[in-house]
Formats: structure tokens, sequence, C-alpha cells
């Protein structure tokens, strides 16, 4: 019974994930390890979406869900690419869009630096295993710019 | 004469690090090359760099670090303290508490800190050359990331030797102004 569900179960995910929403998208779900200043230990599930905005093939969107025991996050970046290396982060709120940031990238390692009125962190990833897996850290701020948490993850791309 | 002056000064040269060695500290001295490129893509250019990364008994590191451009040349000195429970560290400048770092498995660690107002990220990584080099892409970086790490010919380096890579920018007021990443070889 327990094998079927599960075959139910991936079958509806796969079918999920081949539907039109996820057309032309990369989507990545995965877990990490945060530590507190304290030494306290968390763990966390993450997913990424990342996908192209428009026929514009400098704008991509990183729709990003966090989940621990505490705290969920959506957070929904839209990065617009100055060139090849450099891009700009906006996200959306009650007035449109506001800069949280910048990144760039060296072939597949990429860094963000994002500061927000109620987060701020600074997050460096890598792709591997050609793009089907992520690999990335960073540390959390508060709102003096002193460091709360590090963070650990490893995402597996599903589509 | 000049080959018996040259093999004097190889072998004091070689007696002064093993002594460095036994004094109670102990470092490695790397040397390479990288790259920097500013956001606008026409501040772009290479560079050489040496770095001398020490132990200290303290459990402190010091990176002394020699960049050298056809601009610039410019040396500078960080101290990484002791980690706490977190696993976090400060990092310091001329004896100033300027910023903090971490590591995060096989010797990947970031560096997180500002001088003279400019702030600095900097990922830097010490691990063993797997003997092959990377394809150079030039495609859109999302979209190149599934080709990017294909493993390519053999570089002609030597594998197992120890490498450090660093990847990082520097930013003033949130203000992005370059990026670098840098290769960089075990000497000694």
């Amino acid at each position: 019974m327990r094998f079927f569900m599960g075959m139910v179960m991936s079958v509806a995910c796969a079918l999920a994930l081949s539907s039109s929403s996820f057309a032309g998208s990369k989507f990545y779900f995965g877990n990490g390890k945060s530590i507190d200043t304290e030494g306290k230990h968390s763990n966390f599930l993450i997913s990424l979406t990342i996908k192209k905005v428009g026929m514009n093939k400098k704008l991509y969107s990183y729709d990003i869900q966090y989940t621990d025991r505490n705290v969920h996050l959506d957070l929904y970046q839209v990065r617009s690419y100055v060139n090849e290396r450099f891009f700009d982060i906006k996200m959306s709120d009650a007035d449109g869009y506001m800069d949280v940031g910048h990144g760039y990238c060296w072939r597949h390692k990429c860094h963000v630096n994002v500061v927000m009125p109620h987060i701020s962190f600074e997050h460096t990833y890598m792709f591997k295993h050609h793009g089907k897996v992520l690999r990335g850290f960073g540390s959390k701020l508060d709102a003096d710019g002193n460091v709360t948490s590090i963070w650990n993850e490893t995402l597996k791309r599903l589509n | 004469m000049k080959l018996f002056i040259s093999a004097l000064f190889l072998l004091s040269s070689v007696t002064a690090l093993s002594d460095s060695h036994m004094s109670g500290y102990a470092f490695e001295y790397f040397h390479g090359k990288g790259h920097y490129e500013a956001p606008n893509g026409k501040h772009k250019g290479k560079f050489l760099v040496s770095l001398m990364i020490r132990k200290h008994e303290s459990g402190e590191y010091s990176l002394r670090y020699s960049l050298h451009s056809k601009h610039h040349d410019m040396k500078y000195r960080l101290v990484l303290g002791k980690p706490a429970a977190s696993g976090i560290f400060s990092v310091s400048h001329r004896g100033e508490d300027v910023g903090y770092g971490y590591c995060v498995g096989k010797g990947v660690c970031h560096l997180n800190y500002s001088v003279d107002g400019i702030d600095v990220e900097d990922t830097f990584s010490l691990n063993k050359h797997h003997g092959r080099g990377y394809k150079h892409d030039r495609k859109h970086p999302v979209d190149a990331d599934a080709e990017a790490d294909e493993p390519q010919a053999h570089s002609g380096k030597k594998k197992g030797k120890r490498m450090f890579f660093s990847m990082g920018s520097k930013s003033r007021d949130g203000a992005p102004l370059k990026s670098w990443v840098m290769h960089l070889h075990k000497v000694y």
C-alpha cells in the first residue's frame, strides 16, 4: 500500500512539474542546516524556482521558499542582468519593485548581497553535476550589520 | 662562482623556511593570477597575486596578500580569529576588528569585512587540484550552469597539488565596484 501511495505521489509530482506552470523553469528542492551565534543548530527545507521573465533574456525570477520550525519565508526576486557577470536584485512589495541588492557569477559560482528591512543576507552558491545540484552557504545579518547565523544547503533539481 | 652563490642563497632560503616551521608556526606560500571586472564591463583586467597563509600558535590564521597589476601594487594582511562555538570568527586588519568569517566543510570559507569604507566579501577554498580543467563558456551564467563544470582535457597542473581559489567583490554604500576571481597554486 505504501509503495502504491509512493508511486501515486511520484507520478503526481512528475505531472505537476511537467505542467505548463513549470515550463521553461528550473525547480530545485532541498534542505539545509543553520547555526546561530550561540551555537544552536536548526534544520530547514528550501525550494527554488528559476524562470525567465517574459521574452527578456536579461530578466530572471528567483522564487525562494524557506521553512524551518519557526519561520516560513517567501522571497520572490527578479534579477536583472547588467551583463554576463553582474545582476541587480529587485523584490516585489506593495508599491511595486524595490532594489534590494546585487550579485555576480564567475562561471557556475555566484554570490548575492541582499539588504531588506526585515532580513539581510549574503549567499554564495554553485551549480554542480551539470546543474542538477545546487550547493550554497551564507550568513544572515541584523539591522546593525552584525551576523546572527550562518547556514549551508544542498538542493537537487527535480525537473 | 655565480652557481655557488645561487646554491648558497637557495640553501639559506630553505634553511630560513625550515627554521620558520621549527620555531612554532607553520605557513604555506601560494602564487597565481586572477581577473577583475567592474559592473560597467569597461574596467577590467588581470593581476598577479601571492599569498602567505600562516597558522599561529594561538589558533589564529593570517593571510598576507601581495597583488600586482598594470596600474596597482597592493599589499595587505588579514588576521582570522579563532572560531567561536558557532564556527564564526573575527576578521581583523591592522589590529582593528573589521568583520567576520566562517567556513563550511571541505576547506571553503567566506569573509565579510569593511576597510576604509569599502565593503569586501570573499569566498575562498583551499583544495587539492583534481588534475582537470574547466570549459570556458561565455553563455549567460544561468543558462551556462549545466555545461559549466564539464571536465576538459588535462590542464597541465599537477594532480593533488594544493590550490587556493578566491572569488569576491568590493562595494561602497551598497553599490558594487568590482568583482574578482583568482587561482593560486602552492609553491611552498
